[in-house]
């Protein structure tokens, strides 16, 4: 179902419509708040819960042009703002997926001793970042590609869990893989030590 | 977590697998706070599209102009006729009773014949119906430390930890503490503060709000209004109307009643007069500023618990050793007569 006919079931008020809503949005907010909140996850908990419910009051308003999650993570930026401002923590947001953020983490990551004091922190950025692309994919494809190479998943186990066949969940693994690939390396502009930039290969991933 | 990709010369299936593990898994709310927010945001939701189904209803009825205002109430009402009866398991506990004047009673609509009396520290959960009889009012404190309390007469079914809906008499809401996104809704337009204190009152067709401190907008379609402090607005289907008003005074003093317990062992004079005076929408004045500098360093101590407020001051500050005034919602601190003969 695509974001604007989600949006207007959301609008006519049908159940299944939030749930599918709730179910596809609501750990990516939460994830996204996570990340800009220093893990806080009450405060995320919150942020996200008030998001959602100016989300859904504003619908209405809602024209398709931008992916639905972008809007909702555009709504959920500025209450995180609101929140830190309101704690007196303005300026100190980390936008560990917005694009600039990003790269430095990534940049960072490239240039840390394996030992160095603040490899846990990058580490957590680079997470962040990754984690940010997953959310971003299209749907399925983030689980996939956890299911596949986070979980062990076989094919055949992912093929029925999204109830299609082997060679169609090959070829979503494939697409998935291919698509976490762009999608970082887009955001990120180029991968971290020792790994080149997938834009510089000409041949795709299977 | 997995360490970080480092090879070089990987295929990419590699690289993109290794970037993957070493990030590990995303992280997941609990499911007991997925579920909170669930019930939160389901609950707007469902008022939210019963009000729009209801508004294009009304918008439609209103092909003639002149009847415009009259099928708006009338669609106001249906809304309630509509909410009131509906069946919904009742959820999570989103207040926790603090005061109580009288025999206010609670009831779930989930269980026939469900009408319990209530006591101090009993939970309330949403989808539940709290209401007043003529002698009976009740406190309640939300989780983000709002403070609602429901005068005589009154019915409220609680939405959610930051909505209520009143369907008869008055509420009135201090959200001092909290982030001021707390909701009063009601047939005829919906409640929203911004931080601040107010009281919304259903009298026969119309709203009355009164705005203490902070400003309320009220909303009803596409219709907004603003209540800054010191303004009442009589609200109806036709229109709007705004006067200023005092924040203090008689027609507030049924507020007083369901103040919240102090714990005032230990507590700065000047905490205790600050909390009263915002109470009873006084302002605070002192003789002088060294007086006030004194007030701050003056710690009470013991309980004035079961006090009326006014009695809890006249305590307070003869035990201190000062005098005060009370003039047109003004507290005046005062040193001591003999003091300032010496």
């Amino acid at each position: 179902m695509s974001d604007l006919a989600l949006a207007r079931r959301l609008i006519a008020g049908e159940e299944a419509a939030f749930d599918e809503f709730f179910t596809r949005y609501f750990q990516r907010l939460y994830r996204f708040a996570l990340a800009r909140l220093d893990g806080n996850e009450d405060a995320a908990e919150e942020v996200v819960q008030q998001v959602m419910i100016h989300a859904l009051d504003r619908l209405p308003t809602y024209r398709g042009e931008a992916a639905l999650l972008t809007w909702l993570c555009a709504l959920c930026r500025r209450e995180v703002g609101r929140r830190r401002e309101r704690d007196g923590q303005a300026g100190e947001i980390s936008l560990s997926d917005d694009h600039l953020e990003m790269r430095a983490a990534l940049d960072l990551v490239a240039i840390l001793q394996p030992d160095g004091p603040d490899q846990a922190l990058h580490r957590r950025e680079l997470s962040n970042a990754v984690h940010a692309t997953l959310d971003h994919l299209p749907a399925t494809y983030g689980d996939v590609l956890e299911w596949k190479y986070l979980h062990g998943l076989s094919v055949d186990e992912i093929a029925s869990r999204l109830g299609i066949g082997y060679k169609a969940a090959e070829s979503r693994l494939s697409r998935a893989r291919a698509a976490f690939r762009e999608g970082f390396s887009i955001a990120a502009g180029e991968w971290p030590d020792g790994l080149a930039s997938p834009r510089s290969r000409t041949s795709e991933g299977s | 977590m997995n360490d970080l990709p480092s090879s070089t010369g990987a295929s990419e299936e590699d690289q993109a697998v290794q970037l993957l593990r070493a990030a590990g898994p995303r992280p997941l709310a609990a499911a007991a706070r997925a579920a909170r927010v669930r019930e939160a945001v389901h609950d707007r939701w469902q008022a939210r599209s019963r009000w729009r189904v209801l508004r294009r209803r009304a918008l439609t009825a209103t092909a003639l102009l002149t009847a415009a205002a009259a099928l708006v109430v009338i669609a106001g009402r249906m809304v309630g006729g509509e909410r009131s009866p509906a069946p919904r398991e009742a959820g999570a506990i989103v207040a926790t009773v603090e005061r109580i004047d009288g025999q206010p009673r609670v009831a779930d609509t989930t269980v026939p014949g469900d009408r319990r009396p209530m006591a101090v520290n009993d939970r309330v959960r949403s989808g539940e119906w709290v209401a007043t009889d003529g002698a009976a009012r009740v406190g309640l404190r939300f989780p983000d430390g709002t403070s609602a309390r429901l005068d005589r007469s009154s019915r409220a079914r609680l939405r959610s930890a930051s909505a209520l809906e009143l369907t008869a008499g008055a509420v009135y809401v201090d959200s001092e503490r909290s982030s001021g996104q707390f909701e009063v809704q009601t047939s005829l337009a919906t409640a929203h503060d911004i931080g601040t204190q107010f009281e919304v009152r259903l009298i026969d067709s119309s709203l009355r709000l009164r705005v203490r401190t902070g400003s309320v907008e009220l909303r009803s379609g596409t219709r907004s209004v603003s209540g800054h402090a010191g303004t009442e607005v009589m609200f109806t289907a036709a229109g709007a109307v705004s006067r200023p008003i005092a924040p203090f005074g008689p027609e507030w003093d049924w507020t007083a009643s369901l103040v919240p317990p102090l714990a005032t062992e230990g507590m700065a004079l000047s905490t205790f007069l600050e909390r009263t005076a915002r109470e009873h929408g006084w302002t605070v004045t002192f003789q002088d500023p060294a007086l006030a500098a004194e007030v701050s360093r003056i710690v009470l101590h013991g309980s004035y618990e079961g006090l009326p407020p006014a009695d809890a001051l006249d305590v307070a500050m003869t035990t201190s050793g000062l005098r005060h005034r009370l003039e047109r919602g003004e507290l005046s601190v005062l040193r001591p007569v003999d003091m300032r003969k010496r």
